[in-house]
């Protein structure tokens, strides 16, 4: 009786340790087997209360065209990608399950549909958490980048069976913590 | 010290025993070392509430001078602080109170910043309610493993925090199921309380999962509430009388008013939902069970029926036991609002008649029970209600400017009156009682 509660804590102790440790190693198995791609992208700043500061990312390849309209808003869906003639990322497939023979392919929601049959999605790496100094710095930043100057901005996203890892984003092919230095 | 020598002068008089003294000796010092220990409680939860949530916000700073291995060696670090100040608290203090709550409420902390610090790493998106969700299932058991009263109250602050995200404000909202289920996993810490070693948890309990539950409450209507606001009118007005049937219960009675936040709320929450149907424009629209597009597919109307049931057997067995002359209209009110909002439907006229005249016959019941018990407090809360009916009716040009004049007359002059009459009968038996 007196070490049932000592049993417990370590039992849920271990609980506590296995799902963090679990977020990591999925992550670090999709960053080592996966394929990296190019999404170029537009960053806005905002505050989530508890993981800080993060860039928000709305990418330019987030709309493919279907010929049937079998999708509806907030569907799950999953988005194959490939590398466009641009050297950036670009969706070429949708479909409602795990596309075969193919690994570079991503777990998306569908965040609109158009009369025309264009769906829209929400991908699941559009936040890029940073220092809270360097986050609005980082927007900023962008600005200066603007459609009208040469300047490009992509997230560098590992993508390996559905899940992806943003593991940096970069502004003219530089990593963007060197502009902020 | 005066207990000092008087416990000598009676044993030297072989008034009491050795034995008896030590035990008042005993009994003084325990009572002395009561109000220290508790503020020691007090100040030690409150130090780790503050060291808990700065871990988080100093985590929220994102440090991006730090390498991957780096960040990660810190996301841990916290989780694997407050679990060693938990397994140090089950070993060498299991029984102070002060340490089994701290450890428990950093850890509570250490837990949420190691999951942020990770996702952060990782840049995980994820929704924010996945997150409460996740962070709520690893803390749960903390509640019962330390018998942490402190981390169950912010179990359910979690919780609510949860059913709001994802019921409320997420991009795609959803009927909050597991927020049933997740309250139901605080009950037997909080049945703990009821035994009044520990009061101030009890009332913390009642406050936190009264506010939690009107908060959450409308999640579970899903999208009925955009279609039919009238099941939302009546369902928070089943809620409220539900709260005042069991603030009223003689289980709560007991307790001071402000551990029965279930009486505070209810009877304001009742009173403001009918004087909301007092006015004519929520009739125009209205149409109970009338509208094509009614959803029985969302838990909400079954929850609405089931604490109409509730209110009913549980008033129907307190009037059998108490007499039915104890009875009150309060309780009834979600009966007759949902009574009036199916026979006036068309009529919203006779409608907007009745509910003003049921707001005025609480008024008079309870200035009425006031008088009789006495009680200046249910005097004036009656001749509140019947002053705030005035007041609105006030601005109400739908009636003729003399009725509303001598209804005016009538509640100022029953201030008075009342008022007067029973701080005059209180006066009579205070004398008589003198006498």
């Amino acid at each position: 009786m007196k070490n049932i509660f000592f049993i417990s804590f370590i039992v849920v102790a271990l609980a506590q340790w296995y799902v963090p440790v679990n977020m990591l190693r999925e992550r670090e198995a999709v960053l080592n087997k996966g394929k990296a791609f190019k999404f170029l992208t537009e960053p806005i700043d905002p505050v989530d209360p508890l993981k800080g500061r993060y860039v928000q990312l709305n990418f330019k390849a987030h709309e493919i065209k279907v010929n049937n309209a079998q999708f509806s808003w907030y569907d799950e869906a999953y988005v194959t990608i490939a590398t466009g003639a641009d050297g950036y990322a670009m969706v070429t497939a949708i479909s409602k399950h795990k596309p075969e023979g193919n690994n570079d392919y991503v777990k998306v929601n569908v965040s609109e549909v158009s009369y025309k049959g264009t769906v829209f999605i929400y991908f699941p790496f559009d936040k890029f958490y940073m220092d809270e100094i360097k986050a609005p710095k980082a927007e900023i930043l962008y600005r200066a980048t603007s459609p009208l100057s040469s300047r490009t901005a992509y997230a560098l996203v590992h993508v390996y069976r559905g899940e992806a890892v943003l593991k940096n984003l970069y502004i003219d092919d530089k990593p963007i913590e060197t502009y902020l230095r | 010290m005066s207990v000092q020598r008087d416990l000598d002068e009676l044993v030297a008089a072989d008034v009491i025993t050795n034995d008896t003294a030590q035990r008042i000796r005993q009994y003084y010092k325990n009572k002395r070392e009561q109000p220290s220990n508790r503020f020691t409680i007090v100040l030690s939860i409150l130090g780790s509430l503050l060291v808990g949530l700065g871990i988080v916000l100093v985590v929220a700073h994102n440090w991006d001078s730090l390498g991957v291995t780096a960040k990660t060696f810190f996301a841990f670090l916290p989780l694997a602080f407050g679990q060693a100040l938990c397994i140090f608290t089950l070993l060498k203090r299991k029984e102070d109170i002060a340490w089994r709550e701290s450890s428990a409420v950093i850890l509570f902390f250490g837990i949420a910043a190691c999951i942020s610090l990770v996702s952060q790493i990782y840049h995980i998106s994820g929704s924010m309610s996945s997150f409460l969700l996740t962070w709520a299932l690893l803390t749960a058991p903390l509640i019962y493993v330390m018998r942490s009263h402190v981390t169950a109250l912010l179990f359910i602050v979690l919780i609510s925090w949860y059913a709001c995200e994802l019921g409320y404000w997420e991009n795609e909202q959803h009927v909050p199921y597991l927020y049933i289920p997740l309250l139901l996993v605080v009950v037997p810490a909080y049945w703990e309380t009821t035994d009044n070693t520990h009061r101030a948890y009890f009332g913390m309990y009642n406050w936190l999962v009264a506010l939690s539950v009107i908060t959450v409450f409308a999640t579970f209507s899903g999208r009925l509430s955009l279609d039919l606001y009238e099941w939302l009118f009546i369902g928070y007005l089943a809620l409220f009388c539900f709260y005042y049937v069991i603030g009223t219960s003689r289980f709560f009675r007991k307790h001071f008013m402000v551990s029965n936040p279930f009486m505070v709320l209810g009877i304001p929450g009742i009173l403001f939902i009918l004087f909301s149907w007092s006015f004519r424009e929520l009739w125009i629209d209205s149409g109970l069970f009338g509208a094509d597009h009614i959803s029985w597919q969302v838990p909400f109307p079954y929850m609405v029926l089931a604490l109409m049931i509730g209110i009913l057997f549980l008033l129907v067995r307190r009037y059998q036991t108490r007499g039915w002359n104890t009875w009150s209209p309060t309780g009834f009110s979600v009966f007759f609002l949902v009574l009036a909002i199916l026979v006036f439907n068309n009529v919203p006229a006779t409608g907007v008649l009745f509910v003003n005249l049921w707001i005025f016959g609480l008024g008079l019941y309870y200035t009425r029970k006031g008088s009789i018990k006495n009680h200046l407090g249910i005097l004036n809360l009656g001749l509140l209600i019947i002053a705030l009916l005035a007041a609105i009716r006030f601005f109400d040009d739908s009636i003729l400017f003399v009725w509303r004049g001598i209804f005016f007359l009538l509640a100022g002059i029953g201030f008075f009156a009342g008022n007067y009459f029973v701080i005059r009968k209180k006066k009579a038996m205070a004398l008589k009682q003198m006498k």
